[in-house]
């Protein structure tokens, strides 16, 4: 069976690491990019099953990549994690997105609920 | 013409009583000058029909006035006086029939010059005058072989005392007169001066005073540019230490989750306590960035419709784990009598229960902490925190709602905290146009209380 596929966009590296790591260890496969531009890029040729995605993000900002896959229609089955440190911004995005954590964000947290956006769990 | 006048008659002299004396001297030479003048001009036009030797009398008068008016001014005024009294005797002593001068009709034209030399001399020169007049008028009698006057020099005597008198009181009332007006100058000197040092007084004052208030606008701005680049360091500090925080918990649970390999019990338990440890630093972290937030003024107030037992029955979900950890019975009383939905703003509101239970499990080690959600009034509804801890001193109960203040820093420095809950808990109360009271005994207990509007968009309107 083919593993679904995250991709997590997130600056600090550390934090992508740990990001990573949570969604390996409940069976995703991941990729990770560190910059908005590269993001944005990376979407248009890959179609991923999740997408963790940091607001602050160098070059482009988290804001317009969630639009970007909000109007591409082969990502309608995208779920999109909002991890962000401003509670205020995430709260505005609610809308846009599948889920939405202020950091920080726990390794355990993140397991758990990245778990239940698994395809197979719908 | 009247300076003119004035300017003949004026004298420099120094005393004031001479200078007096010398000016009205002037004043009779110039009358003495125009009934001359006079006299003369019509001399000229009845044609010398009178007498032929006035002319010279007339014209030599003049001449005695002008140089007593010379003596007067350059000279001495009491001697140009006493030539002028002379001459006017003189004068005067021939102007009648000798019989009539010294005891008959023209006798009373010598008190002119007794009168005149009370005034124009001092006044006891006027005693002086009525002797002087008296040989006058015996050389008269003598010269005519007439009888010696005896009767007539002492009748003139008595005019002599009046002319004393009444010149001795003019003199007095002039010197009082003068004295009052150089104490009068005094004191309108004495009060010039005085309002001058008031004046200088003042104007240094307001000197200062300006001084003072610039220096306090200085200090102001700096006080005021202090606090925000606190306020902004204290945030941006917060936020890039929140980030590596993170990430080290993320690690640590890593471990925990046996991703890099398995693990020994005592490390296990190692790896717990510092995840723990981590838990306190990143909630001390949280609590310093919502200080400085609020400090800065960047909180803004949602209106949202929320239901307060859902509300209350999340936040006892939330810290019964806490409770349940400690062994501290916890329990939450719910009022039937309040409304389905309030509207407030629910993220805050969560803050402040948070603030307010978890301090109270804080502090408590063993009892009870009770949470009531009540129904105050139509506007208004309550939050009451009870529990059975530490308590706060009377003395402390003042300060505990200002920032990093713990009453007991000895007692209360293994519980960890800046001590910012509670000033963060009134700043959102009283934002949120709400009231906080509290009563504590210390060592049974403490007892908050929050009033806030049912209605957050009507109350803070």
């Amino acid at each position: 069976m083919k593993k679904p596929f995250a991709l997590i966009i997130e600056d600090h590296v550390h934090t992508a690491t740990i990001f990573s790591a949570a969604l390996k260890q409940v069976g995703y496969e991941t990729k990770i990019v560190h910059d908005g531009l590269n993001a944005h890029d990376t979407i248009k040729l890959m179609s991923p099953d999740v997408v963790v995605l940091d607001l602050h993000l160098p070059h482009m900002s988290g804001e317009q990549l969630l639009d970007q896959i909000r109007a591409d229609e082969r990502l309608t089955k995208t779920k999109v994690i909002l991890a962000s440190a401003d509670p205020l911004l995430a709260k505005e995005l609610e809308q846009d997105a599948d889920l939405v954590l202020v950091k920080p964000i726990s390794f355990d947290q993140l397991s758990l609920l990245s778990r239940r956006l698994m395809p197979e769990s719908e | 013409m009247t300076s003119v006048i004035s300017n003949f008659i004026r004298n420099q002299a120094n005393d004031p009583d001479e200078n007096r004396r010398a000016n009205l001297l002037n004043i009779m030479l110039l009358g003495v000058t125009g009934i001359n003048i006079i006299i003369l001009a019509l001399l000229l036009v009845t044609q010398f029909s009178v007498e032929a030797n006035i002319l010279p009398i007339g014209i030599g008068t003049l001449a005695i006035v002008g140089i007593t008016y010379f003596i007067n001014q350059k000279i001495s005024g009491p001697i140009a006086s006493a030539l002028f009294l002379v001459l006017l005797t003189i004068i005067i002593s021939v102007s009648d029939l000798p019989e009539e001068i010294i005891g008959g009709r023209s006798l009373f034209l010598f008190t002119i010059p007794i009168l005149l030399a009370s005034v124009l001399l001092k006044p006891h020169y006027a005693f002086v005058m009525t002797f002087f007049v008296g040989i006058v008028i015996n050389v008269i009698a003598w010269r005519n072989g007439l009888e010696f006057q005896f009767l007539s020099p002492v009748s003139l005597f008595g005019v002599g005392l009046v002319a004393w008198l009444s010149a001795k009181s003019l003199d007095d009332a002039l010197r009082e007169l003068r004295l009052i007006n150089l104490e009068l100058d005094q004191r309108v000197e004495n009060r010039t001066q005085a309002l001058q040092t008031a004046n200088i007084q003042l104007q240094e004052e307001i000197d200062v005073r300006i001084k003072i208030e610039r220096e306090l606008v200085v200090m102001r701005d700096q006080a005021v540019s202090a606090n925000n680049f606190k306020s902004e360091l204290l945030a941006r500090v917060s936020h890039e230490l929140r980030t590596p925080l993170g990430a080290i918990l993320g690690y640590l649970e890593m471990l925990r989750a046996k991703i890099y390999g398995s693990l020994e019990l005592q490390q296990e338990e190692t790896i717990n306590t510092i995840i723990e440890l981590n838990q306190d630093l990143t909630r001390l972290v949280n609590e310093l960035l919502e200080q400085a937030r609020l400090d800065s003024a960047e909180v803004k107030l949602e209106n949202e419709m929320f239901s307060p037992y859902q509300l209350t029955e999340s936040i006892y979900n939330r810290l019964s784990i806490l409770a349940d950890n400690k062994g501290i019975k916890f329990n939450w009383v719910y009022d039937q009598n309040l409304p389905d939905q309030l509207c407030g703003d629910m993220q805050h509101l969560r803050q402040i229960f948070i603030n307010l239970v978890g301090n109270a499990l804080k502090f408590t080690e063993d009892g009870f902490v009770e949470l009531k959600v009540v129904n105050v009034d139509d506007l208004n509804w309550g939050i009451v925190v009870a529990d059975s801890g530490i308590g706060i001193p009377e003395k402390d109960i003042e300060r505990i709602f200002e920032g990093f203040q713990q009453v007991d820093h000895t007692y209360t420095r293994s519980r960890g905290g800046f001590g910012l809950g509670l000033s963060i808990v009134k700043h959102l109360v009283s934002l949120m146009n709400g009231k906080i009271s509290v009563e504590s005994e210390f060592g049974k207990g403490s007892k908050f209380m929050v009033h806030l509007p049912k209605n957050l968009k009507e109350a803070v309107r």
